[in-house]
């Protein structure tokens, strides 16, 4: 229960690196983001690279011009 | 030139739009587009595919070169395979635990064998695994496809679904995942398998987390929009992830364990009401019925500890052992599977609430009689259960065997019998239709040629049913 909030910054938005991938089956969103952390020590890495990019997209948003709406 | 008829598409193969698998001249063809037939070409070059097939843990498989027999295919088809035949379809929520695990060990292993080579499977879900009797067998070819770098397990949600929680449901709760297989094809929620959980549960390795944070993360993330896949491959989720899951979930899977003492029907062999005299003559009647001529399908219907099927198999190619309980089937799996018998397969199967036509327009998923009807039944000691025990009228339960157009070995027992009478004794001043004279008379009505004999115990009788001229076996698909 407590290995939840460090789940949570890994949904922040960051849509890099798109890549098209041919999937018939919805494999859940919550379901993906749980396998970072059934991923064991091989997940350190990952968890914090989702921390850095969460960091540095809300500097680019906040540094950035904003989108003319 | 291509053959005239047209294919003729299971209906129970289109959710993965890539392949799809059609009958055509008795035998099973997979139509695969270029994407498939790419990594069908990939799969057939891995050490593993040949690993597995050479155990028969993969169904055989050859590309069809040379389609000339085959009917005309759409464009979108670009390749072909034949698909070795799988004596009887068979469902998840007609296996027994045990069956249900080793299926959900087979998944796993090819999971962990395919990502070694760099391929993955595009889902988890046990029908596309089926049983050369007590065998596995995985037969959906067109599920594995070349790993995208930094993708997650994409059958990972479904494995949880239709494998791990119907298996954990039994093991801890003794809850029983047949009716929720058959209830909803996809299987049961991480909610759902959370609610029915204890506290004392979530002390088991794995519980918590594949069940209670997938269950949140569920919650809290399922809506969301944005592509999760895309975030996790730029922070460098990868196959050595999936890897350390899936070995963890096999471990867990393996050490899953439903052990109950008993149940209405475990100890039958050891409670029956006749004595040692009886069996043997029950035994040769049997053996005699069955005679020296081949059979293609048998069933053994209430087949407990699976003596008669196991007398069934010498003349059958194949047989299946049905019993409505489930330890009874369980224990007779584990028995068959330590024999590495290939020619019976057991099975959960009510016959008074048997499969049904279940998915999409009801085809999906077939009733067991379409997919293996026999030309021989055994059905000892079950008229009573049927017809008093779940009010099923005689004349139907007769009328319904004779129906399969089949040869029937019936044990008819008759009401002066203790296992009768405990039956009836619930039942007082119900007027149940149910007597051997009745059995007989209706038995002859409706079969050809019938012939019995009595047992010393009095209160049994054996009958050997043979269909009439007209009534031909019932054909299968």
């Amino acid at each position: 229960m407590r290995m939840l909030p460090a789940v949570a910054p890994v949904v922040v938005g960051l849509l890099l690196f798109e890549r098209p991938v041919h999937a018939y089956l919805d494999p859940g969103s919550g379901s993906m983001l749980l396998q970072v952390l059934l991923g064991g020590f091989a997940a350190v890495g990952v968890v914090a690279r989702l921390y850095w990019h969460r960091l540095t997209a809300a500097v680019r948003r906040k540094e950035g011009p904003q989108e003319p709406r | 030139m291509t053959s005239s008829a047209p294919p003729r598409f299971e209906p129970g193969s289109f959710r993965d739009p890539d392949t799809r698998v059609f009958h055509h001249a008795g035998g099973v063809f997979r139509g695969l587009t270029r994407r498939a037939l790419a990594d069908w070409q990939r799969l057939a070059k891995t050490r593993f595919y040949r690993r597995f097939s050479e155990q028969g843990r993969l169904v055989g498989t050859r590309e069809v070169v040379e389609r000339d027999d085959l009917p005309e295919l759409a464009p979108q088809w670009a390749g072909v395979l034949e698909h070795a035949r799988v004596p009887v379809v068979s469902y998840p929520y007609e296996w027994s635990f045990g069956m249900l695990r080793d299926a959900a060990l087979l998944q796993l292993d090819l999971t962990l064998a395919a990502l070694d080579e760099g391929m993955t499977l595009k889902d988890a879900t046990p029908f596309n695994v089926q049983w050369i009797g007590s065998r596995p067998t995985f037969i959906d070819i067109g599920s594995f496809t070349a790993y995208e770098p930094g993708a997650p397990w994409a059958g990972y949600r479904q494995f949880c679904e239709t494998y791990l929680y119907p298996l954990l449901l039994q093991a801890c709760r003794n809850v029983p995942f047949h009716p929720w297989l058959r209830g909803r094809l996809d299987g049961i929620t991480a909610g759902e398998c959370r609610s029915l959980l204890s506290a004392r549960d979530y002390l088991r390795s794995g519980v918590l987390a594949h069940v209670y944070l997938q269950a949140k993360a569920q919650d809290r993330y399922g809506a969301r929009d944005g592509d999760v896949g895309a975030e996790l491959r730029a922070a460098g989720f990868g196959a050595a992830l999936i890897r350390n899951n899936v070995a963890r979930l096999r471990r867990m899977v393996e050490g899953l364990r439903w052990t109950p003492a008993q149940s209405t029907w475990s100890d039958y062999q050891r409670t029956l009401t006749y004595d040692d005299a009886d069996r043997a003559r029950k035994g040769a009647f049997v053996e005699r019925a069955i005679g020296d001529r081949r059979r293609r399908l048998a069933w053994d219907i209430g087949c407990n500890t699976g003596i008669y099927s196991r007398m069934a198999a010498d003349r059958a190619d194949y047989v299946l052992a049905l019993d409505a309980d489930h330890l009874v089937v369980d224990r007779l799996y584990d028995s068959l599977k330590a024999e590495d018998r290939g020619s019976i397969l057991p099975l959960v199967a009510d016959v008074a609430d048997p499969s049904p036509g279940l998915g999409w327009r009801g085809l999906e998923r077939r009733p067991l009689a379409d997919r293996g009807a026999p030309d021989l039944i055994l059905c000892l000691a079950l008229a009573h259960h049927v017809v008093i025990g779940r009010n099923v009228p005689l004349a139907d339960f007769v009328a319904w065997l004779a129906g399969f157009g089949a040869e029937v070995v019936v044990e008819i027992v008759d009401r002066e019998d203790p296992m009768v009478d405990r039956l009836l004794r619930n039942r007082c001043g119900q007027a149940i239709e149910y007597s051997d004279a009745a059995a007989r008379e209706l038995l002859t009505r409706h079969f050809g040629a019938v012939t019995h004999e009595r047992m010393a115990s009095g209160t049994r009788t054996l009958y050997h049913c043979l269909p009439r001229s007209g009534d031909a076996p019932r054909a299968s698909g």
